[in-house]
């Protein structure tokens, strides 16, 4: 039995659950709305076994050979929130989420993908040093609370990003004229600062042993929010570099991911410059766009366990 | 100087630092990382700063590092505007764990992605990864219902804590053994089990990355690990 867990509106998920049923796969979603009726049992000691239990649905966790987890932050999920931070439900939906975590950590299932592997997202200069050893050039990156350091750093450059030093989502933005007078306030936190790399992007996604590449032409910062700031996207598959795409699989598997999204761009100069790897893709904005079969990959890794 | 990465409440923390003063020790706490100077340069370790106590310290003068919180927490940030304090401290436990990281001295415990005290795993993983290094362990069992009440904790019937090469409690060779092999297979220099009674004998029933400094003898231990192959050995 393979076990989706997320949300069922959420594209990814939706999109491999819609793969595994063509194939005919044993498959079920275990959809976090829910929680209310859910129960966990979970024993860990020299086996790991139990059942999960939800909708009058009931499943042996032993019996589970592949996870796919997508799960949404639960204290965001409109029943908890409204429920509030004291109700019996709200303690129910974290103490479940953290019960799920422990199980998909020490389960001997594949899963895609378990939450320690995914955690060197959460720190983007320590993942970079992870992507260093890898083999993949990266930017120069600068972390620090001196606007002389930052101002500095900046010169050197000439041109400079700033973007989130955690997994917290950010805009990434280009340091202008008009940010110097708020550099005063990086001595608050660290702020992370990398070299602009000018050139065109690239996202590989490495499912298994297999690769996806496309490339995206934009004229934003950050191609994702190219709509907010009338700026244009475009999508296309490609193929890389059968040495570059080596690259890409060997870092998912170094960092112990079975399916990854890896963010390159090309410079004028042809060098290739590594981001970061998401550990849980949202693949399907791609997918749409050039018509690659990741869910259907995805599935099949599943399915293959 | 040997740094002690505490929450400005810690008198544990407190007392390492006067215990080792006339090692240049020094307490580095949330609101140091909201002062000018830190400085992490990816690719370049040696080209870092901190700041410690209010001072700017290079990498390069940092002997050892003593951690005593796993991360940076909102309530830990009076000084930042509130709205601001979950994003910012999420943002400092990111930087501690890619700066610690890159440090060539000796840490306790060296950070993961996850958390600044080593693994930052769960009670499950623990036992998972004591039953696969041969250790007994008490399984654990985690019944989720709404409404439904925490087990009790189990009853610890033995502790053995391992700081660097020194196991400190346990009485039994075995514990002592087993102490020093599940450090090894978690990556950490410090670690304190909890052993319950359970079949014939005794077995893992809790693990604790960040030990209690309860006695003179572990600080001394911390201090001899974190100073070995370092140049600096005053006094």
């Amino acid at each position: 039995m393979i076990l989706l867990w997320g949300l069922p509106g959420d594209g990814p998920l939706r999109a491999v659950y819609s793969a595994l049923t063509s194939r005919n796969a044993p498959v079920c979603l275990f959809d976090q709305h829910s929680i209310a009726s859910a129960t966990l049992d979970l024993n860990v000691g020299t086996t790991v076994h139990g059942s999960l239990q939800w909708d009058g649905k009931a499943l042996a966790l032993e019996a589970i050979t592949a996870i796919y987890a997508r799960p949404y932050d639960v204290r965001r999920l409109p029943m908890l929130s409204e429920a509030g931070p004291l109700s019996p439900l709200w303690h129910h939906g974290l103490a479940l989420d953290d019960g799920m975590q422990a199980w998909v950590e020490v389960t001997p299932a594949l899963v895609v993908n378990r939450p320690s592997m995914m955690a060197s997202n959460g720190s983007k200069p320590y993942q970079a040093e992870l992507i260093r050893a890898a083999g993949l050039d990266l930017p120069d990156t600068l972390v620090t609370t001196d606007a002389k350091a930052a101002m500095a750093f900046h010169e050197y450059h000439g041109s400079v990003i700033y973007k989130s030093t955690s997994g917290v989502r950010s805009i990434v933005s280009r340091l202008g004229p008009e940010h110097k007078e708020r550099l005063m306030d990086i001595g608050n936190c660290p702020t992370q600062f990398q070299q602009y790399i000018p050139g065109v992007d690239y996202r590989v996604h490495v499912v298994g042993d297999r690769v996806f590449a496309a490339q995206i032409v934009s004229d934003a910062d950050d191609y994702r929010y190219a709509g907010r700031s009338g700026g244009r996207t475009e999508i296309r598959a490609c193929t890389l570099e059968p040495e570059l795409s080596g690259r890409c699989r060997r870092l998912a598997a170094e960092l112990g991911l079975f399916f990854a999204g890896v963010d390159l761009r090309r410079s004028p100069e042809g060098r290739w410059y590594c981001f970061e790897v998401n550990p849980s893709p949202g693949f399907t904005f791609y997918q749409e766009a050039t018509g690659q079969k990741i869910a259907e990959s995805v599935a099949s890794l599943l399915a293959d366990a | 100087m040997l740094v002690i990465l505490s929450s400005a409440h810690d008198s544990t923390a407190r007392s390492v630092v006067e215990a080792w003063a006339p090692w240049g020790a020094a307490l580095c706490t949330p609101a140091d990382l909201s002062m000018s100077g830190w400085r992490y340069s990816a690719g370049k370790p040696d080209e870092g700063a901190a700041v410690v106590a209010g001072q700017i310290v290079p990498v390069s003068t940092i002997t050892g590092v003593l951690t005593r919180l796993p991360a940076i927490h909102a309530d830990m940030l009076p000084h930042i505007h509130a709205a601001d304090r979950d994003y910012v401290a999420s943002e400092m436990t990111a930087f501690l764990i890619a700066f610690l990281s890159s440090l060539p001295c000796r840490l306790l415990n060296r950070p993961t992605a996850g958390s600044l005290l080593g693994p930052a795993w769960r009670p499950e993983q623990w036992i998972r990864a004591a039953a696969k290094a041969g250790i007994p362990v008490r399984p654990i069992h985690r019944s989720v219902r709404l409404s439904a009440l925490s087990p009790p904790e189990p009853e610890i019937a033995a502790e053995s804590t391992v700081i660097g090469d020194r196991i400190f409690g346990g009485g039994e060779p075995s514990l002592a053994a087993w102490t020093h092999a599940l450090a090894q297979a978690a990556g950490v220099g410090m670690l304190t089990l909890g052993f319950a009674l359970y079949g014939s004998g005794l077995a893992l029933a809790s693990a604790n990355p960040m030990p209690d400094f309860n006695s003179h003898e572990k600080i001394d231990a911390a201090r001899e690990f974190l100073l070995t192959d370092s140049k600096d050995q005053r006094p």
